[in-house]
């Protein structure tokens, strides 16, 4: 009974123990040396899914996951170095009948030494679910650590770049990402650019800069759902296949792209690669959404504190603006509180006053204490007026500094009101108008000066518009037109001298002048002035722009030059007058010497003669009677040097009236033969002049002259008829007289008509002294002779005596 | 007396009484010589452009005043200038004249037809000087 009672305990307890260890997850496998099982423990099956029998056809190594394979080796290698020693620690996957692998812990002992095993135990368990769990531990640690970290980052950083910059940094570090970047899209959100990254390869750089992405892609995909992109296996499930191919070459197996937020609108993107499938899990993707979202929080702050920096920097500038603009202006500004009797100064009144400019705060009624003694009553008055209604008020005044120096100043001052419509307080601005106003008056007193100027010069000075209208005229233009000169201004021409025949000529010219932009000069511009009198003017019209508008218009100045021109020819006819003078004075003398040198060489031919030898009594008494002639000439060349002297010398001889019927009838008396024996007849005419103021003998002598010539050179085949009249002009009497004579060839003679000895005609006895003397009587009197004649015709002789004499 | 000079004159003035000075002298020194006088200065054109001298081995000496009424010495000249029947070869002329005025002078000297100018009167040792200078 014992033994069966030992033998039933001993089934029982083996029962159970086969049974523990048909259950157990724990498992025994005996190895020979190259890794075969030659035992295995029926739990195996438990472990492993192969039933024994199985099992005891494969090498360990063939199971084990090709990635455990060299630790195994390992492992096997000391436990055939240690023989009996049990090697602990080896923890490595082998494939489960099911196909997925399961992590083993083993115990593994060399008992080869023993016979009645030999062979290697290698005592193992399914520690899998363990190591899932430590795994997720770790994974968990990790973004743990990853998000902390990015959160420092985001305290610590000042600028986007350097956030960005870090939280890459951290992704690859703390995150043990494979390959983290961060994008900012474009404003159409048509590409993303690449602004921070770790881990690409540089060669890479390029691919992710300034890219377009597709729409149903990682980037379109965060757009259009505003959510976050994962993708746990690229290889498979990525529909980008430029991009699948990427990820493969680079070792991507799954990414993740979030979405980065600026006030809450997507700006950029944050994508994160890894190089294990299904890498993303729930946790994972919830924490990197938690550090997203904190990164996206930082922007908002970051873009904040930038519009804040901005917004002070715009304020200082413009406050700084606001004190230089003051200063520059010398336009201060202050404020006076009513109720603290404070007044607020800015720098610039301060330096108006001369007070300190450290010292804005000043009393209430300090200004008061500077107002010019002159000006206190005035500036009481009206300060007085304002704070009994309220009013605004502005108004000029003049202030007295601390070191004397006066300041005109121009005050404005508006009421400030609360709520209850009282006055709390005055505000307003004071002006130093100091530099304007003495310019203003400089400015002033130039214009005086120049209105002055323009209107006591005697220079006529206008100014005129494209229409011809006058814009400025001078008191010297206005007066020539018998106007003021406010009088004229919008005139026309036609509207101020309507006389006038060449407006519209001037007109047309100082359009070219404003067109063209070249001055004119008019010479001579011919005027009747308002007594009719003809002036002569000389202008001067430059193209000139009104100041202070665009407007251009022709300004000219013009000079009267009548009683130059007159002078001008007066002197011209003076010189002419003397140059011919002198001319007749040469001739003068030439012809005296000629023909006093004619007789003298006769003289001193003939005693020659007489002295020389072989002369007969006839020849002797020849030439007396020449030599008696001869002196004869001379003697009456003498006589006739004396008459025409002595009428050069007489000039200021008695003049008194005389008519010319008396003295032509004194001549006819004279050569009264000559006039009946020629049959002259003479026809006169003095009706419209009958008497002139002369020398009566000099008129005498002209007339006589006149009529002896036109009886000497009269046409044989014809009767001598003779005409003569006198008439009056503005300013001369002229005398006509005509013969049908046979008249002088003036082209030939024309020079010396009137010269002393000149004969034109050899068949008479002239001696060619009578034009002469005519000649010289007219001038000795003031007068002018010409001629006019033609060959076989007659001759004009016109006498002109100027009236005024 | 033996004859110094074969050639003929001709004298245009219109005082007579220098013709008479002028032909007389010449007469003492060329004796043979025939001279011709005139006081008209046309008559005296008329004569020189239809005198015939083919047989005068000499040139004619032709006396010719300035100063003369209607028709002046210059104007003679001009019209000997512009006549086809004006021998110039036949003659040298030589302007006599009165004047002291150095213009008369110089017109004499650069006129192509002119010899040379005498100066009022004519003597016996201008006469010669005349004959030798041709």
């Amino acid at each position: 009974m014992t033994d069966s009672l030992t033998e039933l305990n001993r089934d029982q307890s083996e029962r159970r123990y086969r049974t523990l260890i048909e259950q157990s997850s724990d498992a025994i496998a005996i190895l020979t040396v190259t890794g075969i099982p030659f035992y295995v423990s029926p739990s195996i099956k438990n472990v492993l899914g192969y039933p024994e029998e199985e099992l005891l056809q494969m090498n360990v190594f063939d199971i084990c996951h090709p990635d455990d394979r060299d630790s195994l080796v390992e492992v096997m290698t000391k436990v055939m170095a240690n023989p009996g020693m049990p090697i602990k620690g080896h923890i490595g996957r082998i494939k489960h009948k099911n196909g997925t692998w399961r992590w083993l812990d083993a115990i593994v002992t060399n008992m080869l030494h023993d016979p009645t095993i030999n062979g290697i135990v290698d005592n193992f368990r399914d520690v899998t679910d363990i190591i899932e769990a430590e795994k997720q531990l770790q994974h968990a640690n990790r973004l743990y650590a990853f998000i902390s970290k990015v959160n420092q980052a985001i305290v610590h950083t000042n600028t986007e770049n350097d956030l960005f910059n870090q939280v890459c940094k951290i992704a690859t570090e703390t995150g043990q990402f494979k390959t983290v970047w961060i994008g900012l899209f474009n404003t159409d959100y048509t590409r993303v650019n690449l602004l921070a990254e770790s881990n690409i390869l540089p060669e890479d750089i390029a691919a992710f800069t300034n890219i377009p992405f597709a729409p149903d892609g990682p980037h379109g995909t965060i757009l259009s759902t505003q959510a976050p992109y994962v993708c746990n296996n690229i290889e498979r499930d990525l529909q980008l296949p430029d991009w699948r191919s990427y990820a493969i070459k680079r070792g991507y197996k799954s990414c993740m792209v979030l979405p980065l937020r600026l006030f809450g609108k997507i700006v950029g993107s944050f994508s994160i690669y890894s190089s294990e499938n299904d890498y993303f899990n729930d946790k994972e993707v919830a924490l990197l959404v938690a550090a997203a979202n904190d990164i996206s929080f930082a922007l908002d702050i970051l873009e904040k504190t930038k519009q804040k920096q901005l917004a002070d920097e715009k304020l200082a500038h413009s406050e700084r603006k606001l004190r230089e603009a003051q200063a520059i202006a010398h336009f201060g500004s202050w404020e006076v509180n009513l109720n603290k009797n404070t007044t607020t100064w800015s720098e610039e009144a301060l330096r108006i006053y001369g007070l300190p400019e450290n010292e804005p705060i000043q009393r209430g009624d300090v200004w008061l204490d500077y107002v010019h003694p002159d000006d206190m009553e005035q500036v009481k008055k009206i300060s007085a007026e304002t704070m009994e209604n309220y009013s605004n008020s502005a108004y000029f005044h003049r202030i007295i500094r601390k070191d004397g120096s006066v300041r005109n100043v121009y005050v404005v001052s508006k009421f400030e009101f609360d709520k209850q419509g009282k006055p709390k307080g005055i505000y307003g601005v004071i002006h130093d108008v100091t530099d304007l106003k003495l310019a203003d008056e400089k400015l002033k007193q130039s214009e005086a000066n120049l209105n002055m100027i323009m209107n006591l010069i005697p220079q006529h000075i206008f100014a005129k518009d494209y229409n011809g209208r006058f814009v400025f005229a001078n008191k010297s233009f206005a007066t020539l037109c018998g106007m003021e000169p406010e009088d004229i201004v919008t005139r026309t021409m036609d509207e101020t001298i309507p006389d006038n025949n060449d407006n519209d000529k001037y007109l047309e010219q100082d359009r070219n002048i404003i067109d063209t932009g070249v001055q004119h000069i008019n010479t001579s511009v011919v005027f009747n002035d308002l007594d009719g009198k003809e002036r002569i003017f000389h202008t001067t019209k430059v193209p000139y722009t009104l100041p202070g508008k665009n407007e251009k218009v022709v300004l000219g100045i013009a000079q009267d030059i009548t009683e130059q021109r007159r002078t001008e020819k007066e002197r011209a006819n003076i010189l002419a007058d003397m140059m011919q003078r002198n001319k007749d004075l040469e001739q003068f003398s030439y012809i005296i010497s000629h023909n006093l040198r004619s007789p003298v060489a006769n003289i001193k031919g003939l005693t020659e003669l007489m002295n020389s030898e072989g002369n007969t009594d006839e020849d002797i008494a020849t030439y007396v009677s020449e030599l008696a002639v001869t002196a004869g000439k001379l003697d009456e060349v003498i006589k006739d040097l004396n008459q025409i002297l002595q009428i050069k010398s007489n000039a200021s001889e008695h003049t008194e009236l005389v008519t010319f019927e008396e003295v032509i009838a004194d001549v006819c008396l004279s050569i009264n033969d000559q006039i009946k024996n020629e049959h002259v007849r003479i026809l006169a005419n003095f009706s419209e002049a009958p008497e002139i103021t002369c020398i009566k003998s000099y008129l005498h002598s002209i007339f006589f002259n006149l009529i002896s010539n036109s009886i000497k050179y009269r046409h044989p085949e014809r009767t001598s008829v003779i005409s003569i009249e006198s008439y009056l002009t503005t300013d001369k009497l002229t005398i006509v007289y005509k013969d049908n004579g046979l008249g002088i060839d003036l082209n030939k003679w024309a020079k010396e008509v009137f010269g002393l000895y000149r004969k034109f005609h050899s068949n008479a006895d002239g001696k060619g002294i009578g034009l002469y003397m005519i000649k010289t009587h007219v001038e000795t009197m003031g007068g002018k002779i010409y001629l006019d004649s033609e060959v076989n015709k007659g001759v004009t002789f016109t006498i002109e005596y100027p009236t005024t004499l | 007396m033996e004859d110094i000079y074969q050639g003929s004159f001709v004298i245009i003035d219109d005082d007579p009484i220098n013709n008479l000075i002028c032909s007389k002298f010449i007469k003492k020194i060329c004796p043979r010589s025939m001279i011709k006088t005139f006081t008209l200065p046309l008559d005296g054109v008329k004569f020189v452009l239809s005198y015939d001298s083919v047989d005068n081995t000499a040139k004619t000496i032709l006396l010719l005043d300035i100063n003369m009424p209607a028709t002046s010495g210059w104007d003679v000249l001009d019209t000997f200038t512009y006549s086809n029947d004006f021998r110039k070869t036949d003659y040298a002329i030589y302007m006599l004249s009165s004047s002291i005025a150095t213009e008369d002078r110089n017109r004499a000297k650069t006129h192509p037809l002119v010899s040379g100018f005498i100066e009022k009167p004519l003597t016996i040792a201008s006469i010669h000087k005349l004959i030798a200078e041709q």
